[in-house]
């Protein structure tokens, strides 16, 4: 049992691609000793084109739940756009945007961007409640053609969102992923977990 | 892929972690409370030997920042970063115009909210209106600007291969209740930025485009995880 004084966040696992190959971070067998859960993923997808990919993830208690279960509501922007947006009973929820990059393709954004989320996942351990995810992401990137001064700078896109998991049960399964096609994270993509401790 | 873990229960490629790996840790004091104005004071962090970076994979600094400038046009925010060893900085003379620093931002001011591109390919993050407070007429002596500034992937996760350029992201106030009388005295900022280096950052340097005024201070905080 923790005591005061403690610190507040243990670190739970982390996942980093070693190759170019993986689609899918996942977590299963979650511990259910903390009270909520903080993440933050640094990465991007290995993919040729000139906007960046809209990712998602999945929970559930022993499964990832691909049902109508979520509720969604984000807004985003990126130059002098912004927009807002919300849904209820989908089958995923959304987790903001990361970077495609591909050295090789035809749009050649630059490899080595990446872009950051992080967020929290509350309530996860307490059957009684259903479980919400909040999260921030920001894509600092442009294209390499805009790189050395361009005069236009179109995606790099930020992101502030939250998901309701309708179910109200222990969240042990965790998922995040791109939301269409099977499409790789660069290798070094990487996703931590640290609990709250309570 | 590589599955590493802490108190994760027992699937395929999950095993025991034997040292508990906690939340931010306290690493330096990049800029200690200044009791006076100064022409000099930066906030710096160095990978050093006595103030190893090993294992960390973010670093966070906590800052107030005010400056002595009386500008109509507030001075701002820059950001250098060093991969050279034993505090090398890499500022804009070694970088000149190498391109090296992209940047973003989204800033709230009053009523009006603005976003946009806060400098590409440049020495550091260029043009981006975050202001700090500063000593203007008819601003407060405690309008102080405080940020949270994070750099993520500062080591490409402790040795662990990656191709990855260094990125930051910076939440930050610059509130003055007196009123505004003057652009950049009541701005909310959410910035981020790359940093085009794949190799593992030794140095992060931050200061204003003004002298530091007393009582600007920064603390750095570290991140763990166990690649």
């Amino acid at each position: 049992m923790p005591s005061f004084g403690d610190s507040a966040l243990i670190h739970v696992g982390t996942i980093q691609t070693t190759n170019g190959t993986t689609e899918t971070l996942s977590f299963t067998d979650i511990s259910p000793d903390y009270r909520h859960l903080s993440f933050i993923i640094t990465g991007a997808f290995d993919y040729d084109t000139n906007a960046p990919r809209l990712c998602g993830f999945w929970m559930g208690d022993g499964s990832y739940d691909t049902s109508a279960s979520y509720n969604r509501g984000l807004c985003w922007g990126y130059n002098t756009t912004s927009a807002r947006f919300g849904d209820n009973r989908q089958t995923y929820a959304t987790m903001g945007y990361l970077p495609n990059t591909q050295s090789s393709g035809t749009s050649a954004w630059k490899t080595g961007f990446i872009g950051v989320i992080q967020g929290t996942i509350w309530n996860y351990s307490d059957s009684a409640k259903a479980t919400t995810v909040t999260y921030t992401c920001q894509n600092p990137y442009e294209n390499a053609t805009q790189v050395e001064g361009g005069s236009t700078a179109t995606y790099p896109y930020w992101v502030w969102g939250w998901a309701n998991y309708r179910v109200a049960n222990v969240v042990d399964h965790f998922q995040f992923r791109a939301v269409t096609d099977s499409i790789d994270f660069v290798q070094g993509t990487k996703i931590s977990l640290y609990g709250f401790t309570q | 892929m590589s599955f590493v873990h802490g108190l994760l229960g027992s699937s395929a490629g999950q095993s025991g972690e034997a040292e508990v790996i906690t939340g931010w840790h306290f690493m330096q004091t990049p800029l200690a409370p200044l009791s006076a104005d100064s022409s000099s004071a930066v906030m710096q962090i160095n990978d050093s030997s006595d103030e190893d970076w090993d294992g960390y994979f973010a670093i966070k600094f906590l800052f107030g920042m005010n400056t002595v400038s009386t500008s109509s046009t507030p001075p701002q925010i820059i950001l250098n970063v060093g991969t050279g060893v034993g505090g090398g900085i890499e500022d804009s003379g070694s970088h000149g115009y190498s391109g090296k620093y992209h940047t973003m931002f989204e800033k709230h001011a009053g009523t009006s909210e603005y976003w946009g591109i806060g400098g590409k390919g440049n020495s550091w993050p260029y043009n981006i209106s975050i202001y700090p407070s500063h000593s203007r007429s008819g601003f407060s002596a405690r309008s102080t600007a405080h940020g949270e500034l994070i750099f993520w992937n500062i080591q490409d996760g402790d040795g662990a291969s990656s191709s990855s350029f260094k990125l930051w992201t910076l939440s930050m106030c610059a509130l003055d209740y007196d009123g505004n009388n003057m652009a950049g005295g009541q701005n909310q900022y959410n910035a981020s930025g790359i940093c085009e280096f794949t190799t593992g950052l030794n140095n992060i340097y931050l200061r204003a485009g003004s002298n530091l005024k007393a009582g600007s201070y920064c603390y750095a905080y570290g991140l763990k995880d166990d690649r």
